[in-house]
């Protein structure tokens, strides 16, 4: 049974989890430094689809900020689709992921994506606007509430990323 | 008749004056090329020729044959494989062979080197260095033997960084390809930034330390050639033709490549031209290695061990083999023991069967064969052996006979000899005929006990004819006239008769007794005569002299049979005249006598002295003497 690769990316403002939802996700062979020095870093994770194939999934985590350079522009060259990464704590994040979807789109013609409401385990600090987000997802945005602390919602947010790619193979 | 000229025929005749040969040709090509034999002709012809012409062009003539040929040979295998095993058997042979020659070859020098780096110094470092780095003893030796390596090959789709095709060498170790890929494509795109290259520009080389990664692009897959060790130049070049090979048979694939890593396994063979090495150059040995030859030694050192040792314990069985044999034969030898059951083999031997108690103890005869008491498990049960020695043997445990008696079993009659007490005689009288192995007793060789001992007790002390002896009651009984020597003999000769229960020697006197009274007799007989007062003459002098002598005699011989004694000198007078006078007088007749004596030589103690007067006032000459009476020492 051939495996397909596919390349996905990890965008969301800084600090919202990103690669704490990697590492919840796959034991990695780079170490987190290359965030600092060169923007990114890339694992790899098989996921196990609905339809009973595998998909390798070579994840890009790209280091955060409100908006992509040109180098983390070119970092998204290929990519099959991406995770939208906002911390449910801070409101700004999720304004700054809507931002770096209209940049992904601009630049990989609205490949499929998931949007990741991190850090829910901190439920007290729950920040986001419910009514926004109803409409984002009236909007055809996925949303998986996950936590990179408990664990919850980090493989299903993968996975649903992962059917979406299997839809458009 | 002409026909009138219509429009087609005179367009034909117009053809046919103007192109009249052209058209000639034309219907000639025509004919053919709708003649398949004819056209088979002429492509037959120009085959050759076209295929020479374009394999000298370049490789595209041998991509195009290549599946139908394949194909073909398939099919051809499948319908008549003997066929095909004919066609290639004289190809087989020599290939084979040159296989196994080749193989066998590399195996020897694999376990020549092998032996070399197990048993060098540098061997023993490179240990040491795969300890310490964690890297296996396998890749840290191929390190220090190669030049250089190519350990991987990553084929790498530009852009999105994914892994198309993936090779490496035995000797890598696992490694997450696709993220190595993503991670160099991360790395290229950012330097590519940060420097702000020209779009064709890439980055080309990426060296750490002993490693290298050889960047090599193309416009649809990027190559990276991980290399340890000293690159050679030509090493890019190959990468640079292999890439280049790549993209002009799989151009298509390449440029669609979504993902599907199988679809570029044909490409397998070619990325593999890439994983290239070349070993340092080593001075050629020759022969066998010394290492070789010190592990040839052990092996037969080991050998020569383990020869010896087995060796060594199959004589030992067969000793221990020998042994017990010798054991259960000298077993079954022995009167008395009967061996019913042996089990030979394993730790122990194990013997059952009879035994007479009165045998020899089996412990003996181990000692004899040289086994341990703990080597042998025996099972005796007791028997009577109704063997002649056995029987008198348990004879004389029963009858306990005196030393003075010896017996023996005569063609089934037990024959007692010697002497014995009537006591005895009758005991085992009885005692032998309820015992198996004795029809009767026969104890009329017997003599009493105390004729045993009268016989015994005359050879040891060869009594002189004077001396009875007799034996009564086990008492010996002596009387007679004997030497005191032969009379102080008796006690100790007849000491080690234990059957003697006493001596009785009331009876027997010495002869130096017998003397000694007589000479006694003979002193007490005698007197000295004074022939006036105190005076004696010559010849009571001599008589004097005699009983000197007589004295001295039975000094000697009361030493000799001791019986100590005194003399008492008996001075005398008659009563005639006054009282004092006389018996001052028969005290000088005494004193005289003791004066004379111990002018002799005689000792002054020996004397006593006594006084006697006569009572009636007579003269009486024969009164006018000192007599003698020997006293015994403490007697009076």
């Amino acid at each position: 049974m051939t495996v397909l690769t596919r390349k996905i990316c990890m965008i969301g403002d800084f600090a919202v989890g990103k690669t704490s939802l990697v590492s919840r996700f796959v034991r990695s062979t780079f170490s987190s430094e290359y965030h600092t020095t060169i923007g990114v870093k890339v694992d790899s994770k098989l996921v196990h689809l609905s339809s009973g194939d595998d998909l390798k999934l070579i994840l890009w985590d790209i280091a955060g900020n409100d908006a992509l350079s040109t180098v983390e522009q070119t970092y998204l060259q290929g990519a099959a689709g991406f995770l939208l990464v906002a911390d449910s704590t801070r409101r700004e994040t999720l304004d700054s992921a809507i931002r770096l979807k209209q940049q992904a789109d601009k630049l990989l013609s609205e490949k499929p994506f998931v949007l990741v409401l991190n850090k829910v385990d901190l439920d007290t600090r729950y920040d986001l606007p419910t009514e926004r987000l109803a409409q984002l997802e009236s909007g055809g945005w996925s949303q998986v509430r996950g936590s990179a602390l408990s664990g919850e919602g980090v493989e299903q947010a993968f996975s649903k990323l992962g059917e979406k790619l299997a839809v458009i193979l | 008749m002409t026909q009138p000229p219509t429009p087609d025929n005179a367009l034909n005749a117009l053809k046919s004056l103007l192109l009249g040969e052209e058209r000639h040709q034309l219907e000639e090509i025509n004919e053919r090329l709708e003649d398949p034999e004819l056209r088979s002709e002429d492509f037959a012809e120009v085959l050759p020729d076209a295929l020479r012409r374009s394999q000298e062009n370049g490789g595209d003539l041998v991509d195009a044959l290549e599946p139908p040929v394949t194909q073909c040979i398939q099919r051809s295998i499948n319908r008549d494989p003997d066929n095909f095993a004919n066609a290639l058997y004289p190809v087989m042979g020599p290939a084979i062979r040159q296989s196994i020659a080749h193989t066998l070859k590399s195996l020897v020098d694999n376990i020549n080197r092998s032996l070399e780096q197990s048993f060098s110094l540098q061997g023993l470092k490179w240990r040491l260095e795969a300890r310490r780095s964690g890297v296996p003893f396998a890749e840290v030796v191929v390190r220090h033997t190669l030049e250089f390596r190519v350990e991987q090959v990553f084929l790498i789709q530009p852009g999105s960084g994914l892994l198309m095709k993936h090779v490496q060498d035995e000797i890598a170790g696992e490694s997450d390809a696709d993220a190595i890929s993503g991670m160099l494509t991360a790395i290229t795109q950012f330097v590519k930034d940060a420097f702000q290259a020209e779009q064709h520009e890439g980055l080309e080389t990426v060296a750490l330390g002993d490693h290298t990664v050889l960047l090599v692009h193309g416009p649809h897959a990027y190559l990276a050639a991980v290399v340890r060790g000293v690159v050679p130049s030509e090493l890019r070049q190959q990468c640079q033709q292999v890439l280049e090979d790549l993209h002009r048979r799989f151009r298509a694939r390449l440029a669609e490549f979504d993902g599907d890593s199988a679809s570029l396994d044909p490409l397998v063979p070619r990325l593999q031209l890439c994983l290239q090495s070349r070993a340092r150059e080593t001075k050629e040995k020759k022969g066998l290695s010394p290492a070789l030859l010190i592990a040839i030694a052990i092996v037969l050192m080991l050998l020569a061990w383990f020869g010896w040792h087995t060796w060594q314990q199959h004589r030992e069985a067969e000793a221990w083999r020998d042994r017990q044999a010798q054991l259960v034969e000298s077993l079954d030898s022995e009167p008395g023991i009967i061996v019913t059951d042996v089990a030979y083999g394993g730790e122990k031997l194990q013997l059952r069967g009879l035994r007479d108690p009165l045998s020899r103890p089996a412990a003996d005869l181990l000692t004899a064969a040289g086994i341990a008491p703990d080597q042998v498990q025996m099972q005796w049960r007791s028997y009577h052996d109704l063997d002649p020695r056995f029987v008198l043997r348990r004879a004389r445990q029963k009858l306990s006979p005196p030393a003075t008696v010896s017996l023996d079993l005569e063609h089934g009659i037990l024959v007692a000899r010697g002497y014995a007490d009537h006591n005895w005689l009758q005991r085992a009288e009885l005692v032998a005929s309820a015992m198996t192995g004795i029809n009767a007793f026969d104890g009329t060789q017997l003599d009493s006990v105390d004729e045993y001992l009268r016989q015994e007790a005359s050879r040891r002390l060869s009594p002189p004819a004077e001396v009875e002896l007799r034996v009564e009651q086990r008492v010996a009984r002596l009387s007679g006239v004997a030497p005191a020597d032969w009379i102080d003999t008796i006690e100790p000769q007849l000491d080690s008769l234990p059957e003697l229960s006493g001596i009785d020697r009331r009876e027997l006197i010495s002869t130096e007794q017998i003397q000694f009274q007589q000479l006694r007799s003979r002193i007490e007989n005698a007197s000295v005569y004074f022939p006036e007062r105190s005076e004696l003459g010559q010849e009571q002098q001599d008589v004097l002299a005699h009983i000197a002598t007589d004295l001295r005699n039975l000094g000697a011989l009361g030493e000799r049979i001791q019986r100590p004694f005194g003399v008492l000198l008996i001075g005398s007078a008659d009563g005639f005249g006054p009282a004092t006078l006389n018996a001052q007088l028969a005290l000088e007749r005494a004193q005289q006598v003791r004066g004379q004596l111990v002018a002799l030589g005689l000792p002054e103690t020996l004397f006593q002295l006594q006084t006697r007067v006569g009572q009636l006032p007579i003269l009486d000459p024969n009164l006018r003497r000192t007599e003698f009476r020997i006293l015994p020492n403490g007697d009076e």
